[in-house]
């Protein structure tokens, strides 16, 4: 690395970690709904490239045929970051009651006093979009499986 | 370093390892039980942990039940704050078969002050009926893994 300028130095890696509470995602076809922050830190503390890991456990429960799915994404002061986005689970057929856990991870360029966070929207493939009657979707969040999300600074 | 700026080089602190397969058919309901595979933090420090698990687990209703894995401190013996992730649940309140298989991703920083072994648990809870296959997985169709990267020091 010598002669070089502007060289990272292992050890200043600004590390932020966070765990989201549950959510029950009530809102139309497509509209996301910001997951509140339980614990933790979210806050970038310095400039610099940023590796970020969204984990989301999401539950679907549907009382017929119908084909659901739920998508994540992380926001920076409330804003979505594009590309970001992860579907966390997809049930097609019957009745089902499906929990799984997906997971996204990337690289952005943060900036000193972003605050990240999440969001998750339910979709539907029905006619009009529309969610059977009884259908339950949502984000969970507990001893059982957390959501979580993970920064760590990987270069200036 | 003579002649050098002074820059700060890193030193790679990584390292990965094959979690391996895991019957929690024998286990009671929520008994958290080690994988084969492990690594080795070498020092003190900031790690970034990262850990892909598969599962599979089947039965036939009406049965409802679910697999989690956590990562263990083995020096310790306590789980990694916050590491609990659920990789699958089915539920089927009729008389017809269930099963699902998926992969769940495990990531979390964590801070040690001496060198230290992470495992990967696994963990099967039985709601009602029973669950005839549940199992960690780690094979040619899609491997388990852990890995770290030291973060800071």
């Amino acid at each position: 690395m010598s002669g070089t300028s502007g060289s990272y130095r292992r050890g200043d890696n600004a590390p932020a970690q966070a765990v989201f509470s549950g959510l029950a995602l009530t809102a139309a076809h497509g509209v996301f709904q910001t997951i509140t922050v339980s614990d933790g830190v979210n806050t970038i503390p310095e400039d610099g490239v940023y590796a970020v890991a969204l984990t989301l456990r999401g539950g679907i429960a549907q009382p017929q045929n119908a084909n659901l799915w739920i998508t994540g994404r992380v926001t920076a002061n409330g804003a979505p970051l594009g590309g970001t986005e992860v579907m966390v689970n997809q049930t097609i057929g019957g009745t089902l009651t499906r929990v799984v856990t997906g997971a996204t991870t990337f690289l952005h360029i943060l900036t000193a006093g972003q605050v990240l966070g999440a969001q998750a929207a339910r979709f539907s493939n029905e006619a009009g979009n529309a969610f059977p009657a009884g259908s339950s979707m949502s984000i969970g969040s507990d001893a059982n499986g957390y959501s979580r999300l993970t920064a760590w600074k990987v270069s200036k | 370093m003579t002649g050098t700026q002074g820059h700060y080089v890193p030193r790679v602190v990584s390292g990965q390892a094959d979690v391996g397969s895991l019957d929690l058919g024998p286990t009671a309901s929520d008994a958290w039980t080690d994988a084969p595979g492990s690594v080795v933090l070498p020092e003190a420090g900031l790690y970034a942990l990262d850990a892909s698990v598969r599962a599979t687990m089947e039965g036939d209703g009406p049965v409802q039940g679910w697999v989690s894995a956590r990562l263990l401190d083995a020096l310790t013996g306590t789980a990694v704050p916050l590491s609990d992730t659920l990789i699958g649940l089915i539920n089927e309140n009729s008389t017809d078969r269930d099963s699902i298989q998926s992969t769940a991703p495990i990531q979390v920083l964590y801070r040690v002050t001496s060198s230290r072994t992470i495992r990967v648990q696994g963990m099967r809870h039985t709601t009602f009926g029973t669950l005839h296959i549940a199992q960690i997985v780690s094979g040619a169709q899609g491997y388990s893994t852990v890995r770290f990267t030291k973060v800071s020091d």
